[in-house]
């Protein structure tokens, strides 16, 4: 088992919609890929903040006749979207566009977790992207770890 | 000879946020009278391994898409034959990865225009700047389920209406953005294409949809036939400006046992061009024929009448993509 890629990044507002691209090097052939991912917060809960979220939003998307006279912060249920997507020389693999903000996949010539297609795990030049979405409202801190994995290791 | 069959054209599984497996999906869609669906996972056309590998006991054509489901706007892409990557378009780039996706054989459309943006529905909001709109084949204008999405789907087609009469060729499509079996029974739209007979293929689907083959409806089906110097015109063809006869035939058969329970009621045909009604005809059942002069510019068939949950107002129950007008001068 080798550890090929590990990071824990510190996101902020600033990096709202936008990608964070991790490449990193398989050095010789695995059986497979097991990446974990995962970030938090999840939800944004401080009322003040949904709030001003929401009024954006409102202000943004809404015509003003559309638009609700009062925002009830406990009537929403703001969240944080990062997904991760992949590509193995260029090429794209997938991506795993689910809400759960703690994730472990799965890649190889058998088996490819959800949203990913099943792939041989060759040397070459990787890249994990980070697919910030939405990133609602103060800080967020994001972590990832690719490991690769030979036949017969659990 | 074309003959009109129903789709849903934009779906989700498990590959993305959906609950459907592939085959729950297909189960789903083949048991609410579709003849094909469109798999459009966000960010994915991974579901398609399933599909391929079923390929042989599917209920269902199945067409490879995907949801380019971005921080600007979700679009559509169906049939692409070679991965185009959508993580870096911006607002003001759009028309260069559009260009990319339609040079590969991709078509383009815009899913839910006006669903809400930003951190309530990340990117659902279309905020690209299309300069190109040639390249763009439909615009998903109806959403979801009836009542889901009624101020977002009254935004979406004023707009489609408004790039029709900008001179822009587009054809609609209902979405059911179908993620998971429903909790409780939706009143939800198809969208029939026109498809050459024979056996469906990505093919067939795709040119329906850049020609602009497609109606959408809660129930009945409409058929549109247009006559002009001895000629014969269909939904996205174009004829001249001058006199015109159409005949539109309403079907209340098809599928019936999935919107029944809606008691869906057709009460008038509309014939609106270039955005305004141009005449309108009760429905009795049988076909209504409009003998008129075409001006130049476009033409559509909309559908009125009443349905259980409704609100109580006439509503849109079918409508067809445009007919165009050319004038000889």
């Amino acid at each position: 088992m080798d550890i090929l890629l590990e990071k824990t990044l510190h996101l902020n507002n600033k990096d709202d919609r936008s990608n964070i691209l991790l490449s990193f090097t398989v050095p010789h052939d695995y059986d497979r890929l097991e990446i974990s991912c995962s970030y938090t917060p999840k939800y944004i809960t401080e009322p003040a903040a949904v709030i001003h979220a929401v009024q954006d939003c409102y202000e943004r998307y809404l015509r003003p006749q559309d638009r609700p006279e009062q925002i009830d912060p406990a009537k929403f249920r703001l969240n944080n979207l990062l997904t991760l997507s992949l590509d193995r020389e260029e090429h794209y693999i997938g991506a795993a566009h689910r809400q759960a903000p703690v994730q472990k996949h799965i890649i190889s010539a058998r088996y490819a977790s959800p949203g990913f297609w099943k792939c041989p795990v060759k040397a070459g030049a990787w890249r994990a992207v980070i697919n910030v979405h939405a990133l609602a409202a103060g800080k967020v801190d994001y972590n990832i770890r690719v490991v690769g994995k030979g036949e017969n290791e659990i | 000879m074309i003959r009109y069959r129903p789709f849903e054209l934009h779906t989700h599984t498990v590959h993305s946020d959906g609950d459907f497996t592939p085959a729950a999906l297909v189960q789903a869609a083949h048991d609410f009278g579709c003849a094909g669906i469109a798999l459009t996972d966000h960010n994915t056309d991974a579901g398609m391994q399933e599909i391929y590998e079923a390929a042989r006991d599917s209920l269902l054509p199945v067409i490879p898409g995907i949801e380019w489901t971005t921080y600007y706007g979700h679009m559509l892409v169906i049939g692409c034959q070679r991965y185009v990557d959508w993580r870096f378009a911006k607002p003001d780039t759009i028309d260069d990865y559009i260009a990319d996706v339609v040079a590969s054989d991709g078509v383009v459309g815009i899913a839910h225009p006006f669903s809400m943006g930003g951190v309530l529905y990340t990117g659902g909001f279309w905020e690209f700047q299309v300069q190109n709109w040639e390249r763009v084949s439909y615009v998903e204008v109806w959403s979801k389920g009836e009542n889901d999405t009624r101020v977002e789907n009254e935004r979406a087609l004023a707009w489609w209406t408004g790039l029709l009469n900008q001179g822009h060729r587009l054809a609609l499509t209902a979405g059911r953005d179908w993620h998971r079996p429903d909790a409780k029974p939706r009143l939800c739209a198809l969208t029939y294409l026109g498809l050459l007979d024979g056996e469906i293929t990505p093919d067939m689907v795709k040119d329906a949809l850049r020609r602009g083959r497609t109606f959408v409806t809660f129930g009945p089906t409409v058929a549109v036939e247009v006559r002009q110097d001895g000629r014969c015109f269909g939904l996205g063809d174009t004829l001249q400006a001058g006199h015109t006869q159409m005949t539109v035939s309403v079907d209340e058969t098809a599928r019936k046992s999935c919107w029944q329970q809606w008691e869906i009621r057709p009460e008038a045909v509309r014939l609106t061009a270039n955005g305004t009604m141009v005449r309108e005809e009760p429905y009795t059942g049988q076909p209504i024929c409009f003998a008129f002069k075409a001006k130049e510019g476009w033409m559509r068939i909309e559908l009125l009448g009443s349905h259980q949950g409704g609100q109580g107002n006439r509503e849109l129950l079918a409508m067809t993509s445009p007919i165009y007008v050319h004038s000889c001068s």
